[in-house]
């Protein structure tokens, strides 16, 4: 099952994409992230090193005018994936380092690939059929997911601040057009300080057609341990924003176990 | 001229930090033209036009050539066609959004 992280700006995306992922990982779930955002966060909250989107390098073969992986999920995994909490592979596909020098490299080793935005929608594409979970965290906004390059099956998370200018952009993901039919829209309430925050994004949600499916609560842990190393290890395991968490994981295994074939080999 | 930019990462304030400016500079007695140039555009809630008027706001990129480079002989022309009034002496244009598939 492959589920995207979408949103505005700064509406909490990585560090619920990094949170679930850990809780799926600690269930013996298995896991890949991918942080296709050009602006990626999704290494710190996962506590590891930021790793650049060059494990594509040589897995890259020419067609046409362009380029095109050569490689299966498994293989792209096998190679390049690093592995973070709960056993969590993860793989960083945006722009990663900024270094001219570096951008210069790819640029004339690897033209039309360099770009992240490139990267992301070649391994978002292979990913979409990736046997267990495949958690994308995506840029903020509504660019990649009008340019098409969201893929076509799984869960799109929506992930909603209880502010006016969090649910226009949830409203302009709504309303971009008919989305696959095998792509769930799901809300995520964020940051949620009182049952009126709650109330307020899920009546506008419903309005758009969105079903809420999590409210994480605005837990002073969370602001804590996003001033920590690494936010995943961090955070308080009896707190309410991990109990959430894990309600988002429930509800996301219940939908993957409604579909065929079975999304994940989980150790049970 | 002054021309200010408010650079940061999402979520961080930059359209709220750049709304109150531009309506303290217009109080103030200044004209102050906004260019809301995220591509997630939300400017327009910050400068009081309410959120309808916001989703409705036209960005001038796309009005000007849907499938190709922006050509505007001036951005006088720009700021003609595409200015949006938000309150006295304050104006906004509004640059693109993502508002639709369009995959490719």
């Amino acid at each position: 099952m492959r589920v995207v992280m979408l949103g505005k700006g700064g509406s909490g995306k990585s560090t619920l994409a990094g949170l679930l992922c850990a809780e799926l990982g600690d269930r013996g779930e298995r896991v890949v992230a991918i942080d296709a955002d050009s602006v990626p966060g999704l290494a710190q909250v996962l506590g590891m090193p930021p790793t650049d989107d060059w494990f594509l390098a040589g897995m890259a073969v020419r067609e046409g005018g362009g380029w095109k992986l050569d490689r299966t999920p498994a293989e792209i995994v096998g190679r390049c994936a690093r592995e973070g909490p709960g056993g969590v592979r993860f793989l960083q596909v945006g722009n990663a380092d900024s270094s001219l020098k570096d951008f210069e490299f790819r640029r004339e080793s690897f033209p039309g690939m360099w770009s992240g935005t490139m990267a992301f929608h070649t391994v978002v594409r292979i990913f979409d059929d990736h046997d267990g979970w495949v958690v994308v965290d995506l840029q903020g906004g509504t660019l990649q997911a009008a340019g098409g390059l969201v893929g076509t099956t799984g869960v799109a998370l929506v992930v909603v601040e209880p502010f006016a200018k969090s649910l226009l952009t949830a409203r302009r993901l709504a309303e971009m057009g008919k989305w696959p039919a095998g792509m769930q829209l799901a809300g995520v309430a964020n940051k949620v300080a009182s049952p009126d925050d709650e109330a307020y994004v899920g009546d506008e949600l419903s309005r758009l057609g969105i079903p809420l499916w999590a409210s994480i609560p605005q837990d002073p842990a969370i602001r804590r341990a996003e001033r920590a190393a690494s936010p995943v290890a961090s955070l308080d395991q009896q707190g309410p924003a991990k109990a959430a968490i894990a309600g988002l994981a429930d509800r996301l295994g219940d939908l993957a176990a409604r579909r065929e074939p079975a999304p994940s080999a989980s150790h049970t | 001229m002054t021309k200010i930019a408010v650079a940061g990462k999402g979520g961080s304030g930059k359209t709220t930090v750049a709304g109150v400016l531009a309506r303290l500079w217009a109080a103030d007695g200044h004209d102050v033209l906004t260019v809301d140039a995220d591509e997630n555009p939300n400017l327009g809630i910050s400068l009081g036009l309410g959120v309808e008027r916001t989703h409705e706001l036209i960005g001038a990129r796309e009005a000007l050539l849907p499938d190709g480079p922006a050509v505007a002989s001036s951005m006088e022309e720009i700021v003609d066609r595409f200015a949006v009034d938000a309150g006295e002496r304050l104006r906004i244009v509004q640059v693109r959004k993502f508002d639709h598939f369009r995959p490719g």
